[in-house]
């Protein structure tokens, strides 16, 4: 009974987690070299190679990087299973998932598609290897708490994204499987953005929020079977791609209710909040929250008008909320780490969180991130104004890098300092 | 589930007294800060108390096992004593940035360990100490 739980040990080595946030910075710049080098008019269609690369770029290089650095956190400290070596697994898997990412988004911008197998097999061999390793892990906790059925049910969602990757690859290559290859590849999409990464993102919410904010808890039924329905919802939906269509449109407008629901609720849960000082971490939920459910309205705005500017306002928006979210946790989750592991070393003169990111320097990355939001739909109008979110979304990587590097440096120039 | 909701509602009234002292200093009220702040230390650390001296060493004996999270619990309760001070200082000096910075910390540190007691230590303590958990809950009550 007690062999799982807490201990000391449980605490997985900071650089297991640093590894995975520090490469955030370098794929968001990146990603914003890659907007600067596009021609404007590839950039309205999602279906063009150079924007598939971006589009993995974000999603993989950014996003990935963060759910699975927080999924390496999440196991021990949050769900009381340990691992064994976890800097082995970490060090491999962060290496595998970095050439891996880089080769996709090269094989799709400069179409150089031979590059596509090696990409897939190190990408399928790490994400793989990731959800068969910790749903071993998670599937043999006795106390499953809500967080711990989250990160279970999106690991799911991640296997599902995974087989549709090699489904729409195996399309690419003029295999016939049975589904249209657009239905193969918005399939794929949904299981990545919502069955992973925001069952994920509900999962470390139902425990973070609670705890950073001191917020009352969610309602039960939202934190013991929201994660759970969303993904029975796509599981049920893929089928009807076949079936029908008009089936496919209902279960979206479920999926996007399950989503609104969420933000509302969060976003209440944050006005509960007993501390009174909302700081740059509050506003970054409120703001992705609030762009989700902007995103949800927009798509159900287009089953009575249809026009492409709603789904790419939607699709940007929704893009907006993830990275949101992912600059909100880093913000508490490394300086807390930093002040954590120091402290556990026994450093005399431990700086706190505020000293370790200073509330200025991320005060300013919100101006930007606000900015970036600006420029985002000003794009949409005046495809020029692309130039300037790339260097907006630029000077957010450097600002985000810094802030990062930052904690990094004030924690390797203290740890050996330590009296422990 | 007697230990559990005793202990948790020990863990809210800790944690309203710091949202008022937290809220005074927003205000830049320092005398009621420390007011709140001193109520809030004296409760949380009664609570510690009560931890390391009934309820641990009851879970340890009927278990075998102290080097588990009872280890691990304490630990934690030290570090949190050490951002005390830290917190009385920021406030004997009016120094608002300083006690947020070091109230972060402590809300963090004190909140995740609040939250592995309450989801796995409390309900392991319910499971293993039931037979003597009301005698447990009101020797912990008069404390």
């Amino acid at each position: 009974m007690f062999s799982q739980g807490l201990s000391l040990d449980q605490a997985p080595p900071f650089s297991v987690i640093l590894r995975f946030f520090l490469t955030i910075p370098l794929f968001m710049f990146l990603v914003s070299l890659a907007i600067f080098g596009m021609d404007l008019h590839g950039l309205a269609y999602w279906d063009s190679p150079k924007m598939v690369a971006i589009v993995h770029l974000l999603l993989l290089g950014v996003v990935g990087m963060a759910m699975v650095g927080a999924l390496f956190q999440m196991l021990p400290v949050l769900a009381g299973a340990s691992m064994k070596e976890p800097l082995f697994h970490a060090r491999w898997i962060h290496l595998v998932m970095f050439i891996g990412t880089l080769l996709l988004t090269m094989a799709f911008y400069f179409e150089k598609f031979e590059l596509l197998h090696p990409a897939m097999a190190l990408l399928l061999g790490s994400l793989s290897f990731i959800v068969v390793l910790m749903l071993f892990k998670l599937l043999s906790i006795d106390n499953k708490t809500p967080s711990v059925i989250g990160m279970i049910i999106s690991l799911n969602g991640l296997g599902f994204g995974l087989l549709f990757a090699v489904l729409v690859t195996l399309t690419f290559m003029g295999v016939d499987v049975g589904f249209l290859p657009s239905d193969l590849r918005t399939i794929h999409m949904h299981f990545m953005l919502f069955g992973w990464i925001t069952v994920l993102i509900m999962a470390v919410a139902f425990q973070v929020i609670e705890m950073f904010y001191v917020t009352p808890s969610y309602p039960y039924i939202i934190r013991k079977w929201f994660p759970l329905i969303l993904l029975t919802l796509l599981v049920v939906q893929f089928p009807f791609y076949i079936i029908s269509e008009s089936m496919v449109h209902i279960f979206d407008m479920l999926i996007g209710m399950v989503l609104f629901t969420f933000a509302v609720v969060t976003l209440r849960r944050l006005s509960q909040r007993k501390r009174p000082v909302a700081d740059t971490t509050v506003w970054l939920w409120r703001t992705g929250l609030f762009a989700l459910m902007v995103a949800v309205v927009l798509v159900a705005v287009m089953t009575v008008v249809d026009h492409p500017l709603l789904l790419d306002s939607a699709a940007l928006l929704f893009g907006y909320f993830i990275i949101s979210i992912v600059f909100a946790m880093s913000y508490k989750i490394v300086p807390f780490l930093v002040w954590f592991h120091l402290n556990a070393k026994g450093v005399l003169e431990c700086p706190m969180m505020g000293d370790i990111i200073p509330s200025q320097y991320t005060q300013w990355h919100l101006w930007l991130h606000w900015l970036l939001l600006v420029s985002l739909f000003g794009a949409l109008l005046f495809p020029l104004l692309w130039k300037v979110t790339a260097l907006i979304f630029l000077m957010e990587s450097l600002l985000y890098g810094r802030n990062l590097f930052g904690a990094t440096k004030i924690y390797y120039t203290l740890k050996d300092k330590g009296m422990l | 589930m007697e230990i559990s909701n005793f202990m948790r509602d020990e863990h809210r009234r800790c944690d309203d007294a710091f949202a008022k002292a937290e809220q005074a200093v927003n205000r830049g009220d320092f005398t009621e800060a420390l007011k709140y702040f001193e109520e809030f230390m004296i409760d949380t650390l009664k609570h510690f108390d009560k931890e390391e001296e009934i309820l641990f060493p009851a879970f340890e004996e009927v278990t075998g096992n102290t080097e588990g999270p009872t280890r691990v619990m304490r630990y934690e309760h030290n570090q949190a004593r050490g951002l005390f001070e830290e917190l009385k200082k920021a406030i004997d000096q009016s120094d608002k940035a300083r006690f947020f910075s070091v109230a972060d910390t402590l809300m963090i540190l004190l909140q995740q360990h609040n939250m592995k007691e309450e989801q796995m230590l409390y309900a392991m303590c319910d499971r293993v100490l039931a037979p003597q958990a009301h005698q447990l809950v009101e020797r912990m009550r008069t404390h």
